[in-house]
This record gives C-alpha cells, sequence and structure tokens, in this order.
C-alpha cells in the first residue's frame, strides 16, 4: 500500500461469503482505507487462467496490476519493482511481466520442490530467457541460441518465486487468446516459448533482504510459518498486530509469544517457536515445541506438542503426544492419545482415548457436506466411505470422524488435495490485486475424453492432407491447426503426435505396397511442410513425442517402414528433429507394449544405418 | 492515519513520529465533537491508546499524547479561571502529592478552550520543530577544541549537535558503525563531508579505542523515567567502556523522548524490537536456518548510572533530575494511557 496500490480487486471462486464478510469487516478495512475493494465472484472458476480471463471479459482493469494469489506472505515493498518496470514500459511496450524472485539455496525450507524453477537470465536487462520447472527432472535442456543471442547469460538455480508479478494489461488478453493457458506457469512457458514470434518478454526481479512467498501446500505451510515465527517477513509478525489489530501478541525470548489471557500452569514448557493464541491455556507438566496454538485451546497435563499446528478450539486432554500433526478448529483429542508425523484431523473430529495413529492418517467429520465448514468442500468429494458408525479401530471408542481413504493409483491425487485443502488459507494478507482461486495451485489441464482426442485427430488430418494437396502456405496450417486444438481442448503433447502421425498418413494414404516414388512425394511434403514441424516441435520434450508418433505409425503400417528412416532423415536435415533426440529415443527401450515388440525392433533396425552415420558425425564434429 | 503510516514504514524518526503525532492530535482537537475538558481528553486518551498500541515501541506516540492532554487540563483550568491550581513555579511536594490526588471537575463546558487548546498545540509543534537547533545550539558548550568525541551509529540529533560544533572548533570524531545496521558510515560521511576529522571503527574496538576518547556522546530513542536509555544496539558495551574509563557520557535527546515508564530487568524483550534476520545472516543461506534461531534486536537498554549528561533542548541535566523534569511536561494521572 506504501507504493500507491490505489484499488484492490478480490477474485473469489470458493467461500465467497466469508471473504466478503472479511473484507467488510469495518476495522480491517479501515485501517486499510487508502484503497478501494472490489470483489469479483465467479464460482465456475477453477484456475488462475480462468480467472484472469474472466477480468478481461469484464475489462475492470485499465492499468497494470500487481497480481498476487490470496496464500502470499511478503513484506517486499514494491516502489522499486513498479519503477523498474514502468521504466522497461516505456522503453518497449513488449516487456508484459515482471516475476519477482528471491534467492535461496537449493536445500532451502521455503522451497518447494513442486515450484522449484530454473531461469536463465540476461543479466544486464533482467530478461528471463529461459524457464523450466524442476520438479522430478534431473536434465535440461537448452536452446544454442540462447548463448549465441545474449552475450551475458546467467543461469539460476537458486531462486525462490515469491508469487508476486507484476503484469501490464496485456497478460489477462494473452490468457484470453490461448485459453489453455491454466496456471501462471504455462503462461511463463507460453511467453518464453513464443518469445520470437509474439515478441513479447518477461522480466525478473530478485529482491535481497525481504521475503516473500506462497502457501501452496502443507510443507509451505509448516516452513512459511516457521519464517513468520523466527521473523523472516518482519513486519508480518504475531506481536506487530498486521494481521489481527485486536490480539496483540506478546514476544518472548526463544520465539515464544503469548496472546492475551493465555493461562499457562506453572510448570509446563515452552521450549522454542511457540504461539499461544488468545484464551487457551496449556496444563501441568506439558511440553510445546515448534508449535502453533490458536485461540481458546485447551492442552491437558502431560501433553507433549510438537510440530504441530493446533487452530482455534481445539481440546486436548491428558497425556496425549501429538507430533508434526495438525488439528482443524474444534478437534477434540481423548486422553492417551498419539499421533504421528503427518496426521490430519479435520473440523469438529472427536478421537481416542488411548489410541496410536498411524502415520499420514487423515481423519474428516461425517457431516462433511455442510456447507458452513469452511475447507470442507473439497473434502467431501473424497469422503464417500463409510456411513455406518464410526470405526472404533480408526478413531477410538469414543471417536467421531473417518479416516479418508486415498484413492488408489493416485499418488500424485493426495499431493494435489493438500494443496486444495490449503488453498482458502487467508486471502487476505494480500494486499493487491488478488485472486483467490482454491483451486489454482498447480491443478492439472484436465485431459479431454477420448473422443475428443479422436475428432481432433481426424480434424487435423482433414486440415494437413489439404494443405499438402493444395499446398497451403504452413503458417495458415498452424492457424487452423491450433484452432482445432482449442475446439477440442488437447495438450500440447497430442497435438504434436496428431501433427506427425497424420503428416505421414497423408502421405502414404492410399497406397498398399511401398514404392520408391512414395520417397519423391514425401520429400517435397516435408520440405514443404517443415514449417509446421518446425512451429510445434521446439523442445526436445515435443520432439520426442513426433518421433514416437513417427514410430508408432509405421509399426501400424509395417509395409511402409523402409520410408522412416528417410524420413527421420530428412527430418534431421530441415532441423526439425535435434539428433540428440533421436539418438536418445533410440536408445530408449520400447514403452508400447501393445504394438508388439517384435514389430518394433524391425523398425528400428531399419533406422540403425542412419543412426551409426549421427553418431560418426556427432564423434567427427567432436573432433 | 498514523498507524497506517507506521504500517508502511513511511516515519523514519523520532522526530518524525513525534510531529505527525502532533499534527494527528492537532486535527482531532479540531475536527472531533466535543463539549467540555473531559470529552477532548476521553478522545484525545482513546486515540492515543489506539496510536501507541499500533507500535509499542515508539514511545515518542504516547508522549506527545501526555503532553496534549497536559496542555488541556492547563488550558482548561486557566480558562476557568481557578486559581488555586495556578501555582508558582516552585511547587512543593506537598502540593505535588495533593494535585494527584486531587480528581478534578472537567465536566463544565469552557467556550474558547478549543482555540486556546488548539494554539498551546501548535507551540508544541514548535518546539518540537525547533528541538534540533535547541540542542545543538548548546554544542560549544559542551565540546572543545582538540577534543576526541566517541559516538556509535547515527542519531540526527548527535549529527546536528557534532556539525555546529564543528563550525566554531577543531575536534575528531570516532564513530563506531553499528551492527549490523551501520548506519555509523552514514554518519561519517555526512561529518567528513563537512569537514570535521572523522574515523569509523568495529563496534568490537570500542573498548580498544576508550582510553583515547575525551567524550562519548549519544542519541537515544528514549528516555526512561529513571534516566536509563532505550538505545540503538550497540549503546550499552560504548556506555560500559566510558564507564570502565571514566570517560563522561553525554545524550543528545529531545524532551519529547522523555518517557514516564520503566524498563524492568525481567521484561527487557517487550521494550525491545526484533527485525527480521537478514541482517545478520542470509535468507538464502538454506538449511541451516532450520537448524539455528538468529535474534535480530535494535535496541539497547542503557541503565541510568552510566550516563553523566543529558542535553535536551531546555539544557542539560543529570539523570538524577529526570523526574523532576517528568512532573514539568506531564501530569500524573497521564502516565498510563489505559487507566480511566
Amino acid at each position: 500500500m506504501g507504493s500507491g496500490v490505489k484499488e484492490i480487486f478480490v477474485f473469489c471462486s470458493y467461500h465467497v461469503e466469508q471473504i466478503i464478510n472479511y473484507i467488510k469487516d469495518p476495522e480491517w478495512s479501515a485501517k486499510r482505507s487508502t484503497c478501494t475493494f472490489h470483489t469479483v465472484l465467479s464460482e465456475g472458476c477453477m484456475s488462475l487462467g480462468d480467472a484472469l480471463r474472466e477480468i478481461d471479459r469484464q475489462a475492470f482493469i485499465k492499468t497494470d496490476f500487481i497480481l498476487v494469489h490470496g496464500d502470499l506472505v511478503s513484506n517486499i515493498k514494491l516502489d522499486k519493482v513498479l519503477k523498474e518496470h514502468k521504466e522497461r514500459r516505456q522503453k518497449s511496450k513488449s516487456s508484459i511481466m515482471t516475476m519477482i524472485y528471491k534467492p535461496a539455496a537449493p536445500d532451502h525450507k521455503t522451497r518447494s520442490a513442486e515450484d522449484d524453477v530454473f531461469l536463465a537470465i540476461a543479466s544486464s536487462s533482467n530478461r528471463i530467457l529461459h524457464w523450466e520447472k524442476t520438479y522430478k527432472k534431473n536434465k535440461f535442456w537448452l536452446p544454442l541460441e540462447l548463448f549465441i543471442e545474449n552475450t551475458d547469460v546467467k543461469l539460476r538455480y537458486d531462486l525462490l518465486d515469491c508469487g508476486i508479478s507484476v503484469c501490464s494489461t496485456e497478460v489477462p488478453q494473452l490468457f484470453t487468446d490461448n485459453f489453455d493457458y491454466q496456471t501462471k506457469d504455462d503462461f511463463v512457458r507460453g511467453i518464453i516459448i513464443n518469445e520470437e514470434v509474439m515478441g513479447n518478454k518477461i522480466h525478473c526481479y530478485v529482491v535481497d533482504d525481504e521475503y516473500g512467498a506462497r502457501i501452496t501446500n502443507l510443507q509451505m505451510y509448516d516452513s512459511i510459518s516457521k519464517d513468520i515465527i523466527r521473523r523472516w517477513a518482519y513486519p508480518v509478525v504475531p506481536d506487530n498486530g498486521i494481521l489481527h489489530s485486536d490480539d496483540r501478541y506478546i514476544y518472548n525470548r526463544h520465539n515464544v509469544y503469548f496472546g492475551p489471557g493465555v493461562l499457562l500452569a506453572r510448570d509446563c514448557i515452552l521450549e522454542q517457536d511457540v504461539v499461544v493464541g488468545s484464551g487457551s491455556s496449556v496444563g501441568t507438566g506439558s511440553v510445546i515445541r515448534n508449535s502453533v496454538i490458536g485461540k481458546q485451546c485447551v492442552i491437558g497435563d502431560n501433553v507433549v506438542i510438537e510440530d504441530s499446528y493446533i487452530w482455534d478450539g481445539v481440546k486436548v486432554e491428558n497425556n496425549c503426544r501429538i507430533s508434526k500433526s495438525l488439528l482443524c478448529d474444534k478437534v477434540l483429542v481423548k486422553q492417551n492419545v498419539t499421533t504421528q508425523k503427518g496426521c490430519i484431523l479435520s473440523f469438529n473430529v472427536v478421537v481416542g482415548p488411548d489410541i496410536d495413529l498411524r502415520p499420514g492418517v487423515k481423519i474428516t467429520f461425517k457431516k462433511a457436506e455442510n456447507k458452513d465448514d469452511f475447507g470442507m468442500g473439497e473434502l467431501s468429494l473424497v469422503d464417500k466411505s463409510n456411513d455406518e458408525s464410526c470405526n472404533a479401530e480408526e478413531v477410538g471408542t469414543d471417536g467421531r470422524g473417518y479416516v479418508w481413504k486415498k484413492e488408489v493409483d493416485s499418488d500424485g491425487e493426495d499431493e494435489q488435495e493438500l494443496i486444495d485443502f490449503w488453498g482458502h488459507s487467508s486471502a487476505n494478507i494480500s494486499e493487491e490485486e488478488s485472486s483467490d482461486d482454491s483451486m489454482s495451485a498447480g491443478s492439472p489441464t484436465s485431459s479431454p475424453p477420448p473422443e475428443d482426442a479422436k475428432l481432433f485427430y481426424n480434424e487435423v488430418l482433414d486440415t494437413v492432407r489439404n494443405g499438402i494437396a493444395n499446398k497451403v502456405n504452413p503458417d495458415n496450417l498452424v492457424l487452423e491447426i491450433n484452432a482445432s486444438k482449442y475446439a477440442y481442448n488437447v495438450t500440447f503433447e497430442e497435438l504434436n503426435h496428431a501433427v506427425t502421425k497424420t503428416f505421414l498418413e497423408c502421405i502414404f494414404s492410399g497406397l498398399t505396397a511401398y514404392q520408391q516414388d512414395v520417397l519423391k512425394d514425401m520429400k517435397k511434403a516435408v520440405s514443404h511442410c517443415h514449417p509446421l514441424f518446425a512451429h510445434y516441435m521446439k523442445e526436445a520434450e515435443n520432439q520426442r513425442v513426433g518421433i514416437l508418433a513417427a514410430e508408432e505409425f509405421f509399426i501400424q503400417n509395417e509395409e511402409m517402414s523402409p520410408a522412416f528412416q528417410t524420413f527421420l532423415h530428412l527430418m534431421y536435415d530441415r532441423e526439425v528433429f535435434d539428433e540428440g533426440v533421436i539418438l536418445d529415443w533410440f536408445k530408449s527401450p520400447s514403452q508400447d507394449d501393445s504394438l508388439g515388440n517384435e514389430n518394433q525392433e524391425k523398425i528400428r533396425e531399419q533406422v540403425s544405418r542412419f543412426i551409426t552415420w549421427l553418431e560418426e558425425a556427432e564423434e567427427e564434429s567432436d573432433d | 492515519m498514523l498507524s497506517l503510516k507506521f504500517y508502511s514504514r513511511k516515519l523514519r524518526n523520532s522526530y518524525d513520529v513525534a510531529y505527525q503525532t502532533a499534527q494527528v492530535l492537532r486535527k482531532i482537537v479540531a475536527h472531533k465533537k466535543w463539549n467540555t475538558a473531559g470529552d477532548l481528553m476521553d478522545v484525545v486518551k482513546t486515540v492515543g491508546q489506539k496510536m501507541t498500541s499500533a507500535q509499542p515501541t515508539e514511545a515518542t506516540v504516547g508522549n506527545i499524547v501526555r503532553r496534549v492532554l497536559k496542555i488541556i487540563r492547563e488550558e482548561y483550568t486557566g480558562d476557568s479561571g481557578s486559581k488555586s491550581e495556578e501555582g508558582d513555579a516552585e511547587e512543593s511536594l506537598h502540593k505535588l502529592l495533593l494535585a494527584q490526588k486531587g480528581s478534578e471537575d472537567f465536566s463544565r463546558p469552557s467556550h474558547n478552550l478549543r482555540m486556546t487548546v488548539i494554539d498551546s498545540v501548535n507551540e508544541l509543534i514548535t518546539e518540537i520543530e525547533s528541538s534540533a537547533y535547541n540542542i545543538s545550539s548548546q554544542a560549544l558548550e559542551h565540546i572543545h577544541s582538540n577534543e576526541i568525541i566517541m559516538t556509535v551509529g547515527k542519531s540526527n540529533t548527535v549529527q546536528g549537535f557534532l556539525k555546529n560544533a564543528g563550525r566554531k572548533r577543531k575536534f575528531s570524531v570516532i564513530v563506531a558503525e553499528g551492527a549490523p545496521f551501520f548506519k555509523g558510515h552514514e554518519l561519517a560521511k555526512s561529518l567528513a563531508e563537512d569537514g570535521i576529522e572523522t574515523t569509523v571503527i568495529n563496534d568490537s574496538a570500542v573498548f580498544a579505542i576508550m582510553s583515547r576518547v575525551n567524550k562519548v556522546i549519544i542519541g537515544a530513542h528514549a528516555v526512561m523515567a529513571d534516566g536509563g536509555l532505550r538505545a540503538v544496539n550497540g549503546t550499552l558495551p560504548v556506555a560500559l567502556a566510558a564507564k570502565h574509563h571514566s570517560v563522561p557520557l553525554l545524550v543528545c535527546s529531545a524532551m519529547y523522548k522523555l518517557t514516564p515508564q520503566y524498563v524492568v530487568s525481567y521484561d527487557q524483550d517487550s521494550h525491545n524490537k526484533f527485525l527480521s534476520p537478514h541482517a545478520i545472516v542470509r535468507f538464502s543461506e538454506g538449511d541451516i536456518l532450520a537448524k539455528v534461531h538468529v535474534q535480530n534486536p535494535v535496541f539497547d537498554y542503557v541503565p541510568p548510572d552510566l550516563v553523566n549528561l543529558f542535553i535536551s533542548n531546555i539544557g542539560g541535566n543529570a539523570p538524577s533530575y529526570v523526574y523532576r523534569l517528568l512532573t514539568d511536561v506531564y501530569h500524573p494521572n497521564d502516565t498510563d494511557l489505559y487507566s480511566n
């Protein structure tokens, strides 16, 4: 707000009423009275992309804006960033976005593995040249032009995305133009890949001594809470009254914070990094370390709480041991309960007495459908398990609640749920144009139903056949294919697959046996259409998909297989396929068992001569 | 409002805080609806409570609120013509005691109270504005030729004081840099630009250098009721070293920093301000940050027995006299803003 922000738009899709009530709370808004607030409602919004498209449709943002998520914690002063952004904008209209990064070592707690990025930056202009997610990846491909065109490239893997970006008015428009963009990641990737075509640039700004991070999952919730307790986000600390002006925390040695009216038994021990909310009490002999305890909680005698988060109104009875767990509002933990690493007890759950919860157990309450319990909306989707009485083995004899079982074969799903679960958290620390969309935190591009893929394939087939027959300009082909892509909402992978396969199908259609002149046709067609491939297959990953598609085609049409080698060679000559990708593909074992390994081996044998030639060529160039 | 300015960290030093607080209070006196002096005092008190709770370590806010409350009391008694309280300059101890007990009646309406209070608040603002000048004009009484002066960090008051002396006399200044904020560097630069011989030293070298120093002149963030100081961290070692070497320690501090509060030994943390540790350890450090606790306090508490002289805008005083100044500028009933 110190940076002169005048209007704040809050974009909500879930729990709309709560957010609106919070903003309307007179005390809260009076403090921030220099800005006007607008809430934008959109129930159907499933991602950041949807939100920005909605913003573009309603067109209420007329100037450059700052885009933040509702789960941001930050103390960054934006003056400098804004100034830099504006100066750049004046120089060239094409720099459309400035993203804020913060240096942090790769093993840093506050770095979320899912959001790790690898960047190539032009050090003089801070322009982002290459951007890649590193989650579950060990190798990166950097295009050679990157080093040819820029004399000063910095490669950085020590940056943490603060989740703040200064956007120009073009950004919502671009989201509308490319309606497959779901998240900011899609957007950034798209912009950087299409840089030559569109001319848009993204810049970055590295802050050194200020704090900013997004709570995208439970792990981040933990590490950001720790950062706040350890005062990295100063002045966003509990004793500063910046979050809640009514209850002021008192700061004590070893990062122990008390709210007003806390009752501590004489011999309880609060070791370090502890927050105890107002009106809570802790019984004798209890030990608390590295934990947050909400308001109006009752902690019994001889309880040990470590590395846990306990929300408001929780009651923990005597002799419990709670470690690395999360207890939501109004949970009741009866006597002698032990929770272990990763336990989550949702709203109003009762467990115990005398039970050990296994690590990673998640328990929800039956009345999950109840709309008033916020955060339950997502959980209720999964909570279709037993409606009959509670399982005493799972939640204890007096327990109320059900173990939420993970769906089978969904390793990633689990993580996803956690993210969703946290998506709703505090929409309100954020000060600027904020989009609170619970799902935006990395929801996967939903793959279309198979019929769509088929329809799309047919459409592309028509387009390409027409293109080859009538010698249509490849650029127009690209446009047409793009249009069908959006119409059927398919992924890039499927698109590349379809393009390669349809291309080959067009050439060989109508032929039953292998003929020599087909090669000539192919040569012609490739020389005509190679810009099309070049457009779609810039990345190694896309090229691999293309090669696999070609392989699949030749396996299915065995009689044509001798042409495969020529096809690869042509594509290599036209610099569509990289030699590295081809070699990798050749070395990689067959993936698709359904097509039969025999055929595949045959095919590969066919191309082995070309591969040897390639390898030799590579060795020569190495010398 | 003021609290908003605190949040956005727009107010940088105690002078700004004092000045802005007085401005806000003047606005309240002028524009709020009130009928009697009692009403007005309640209004000012509630605003004062809000502002002090927004930033409890900025004692200056509370001090200005107390000053204004005292002004209202005085103007009211003066206005309503009750001569009994007017008192001569030297009030006896007996009278002071009586004044604490006597709860006056502030409910009588008084017609031109608004004007007189605004006038007096304007005077207060002028006093705040001129306090730095008044302090620096005493510099020649304290700094003599060829002396070696030590200071720590950067205080605007001390800077003005030294510069004023530097115009007439030749002396040299040793500045302890004041890690981790290194404000001492700024001070040294600005003094050197004015032609004063300046040396910057480590905070750890203070004791070694102290033996050749003639005077230590420091600023303070707040002066407590017993004459103790809340000053930038690194001040306590300097004060202790000065005591060890029997070097006189002078404190330059305007009257608005004088606080009717005490620091007690068991509750020093709540009088301090703990900043983000990034000035000490870099956030990019990685895994180690999860394993250590890094504290970055802003202030030191310097007990009154280490201080030799206070130089305020109304002259020099010993710490033992601070209590008397307090009764001059504040009314005893206003000491606790949160009581009714």
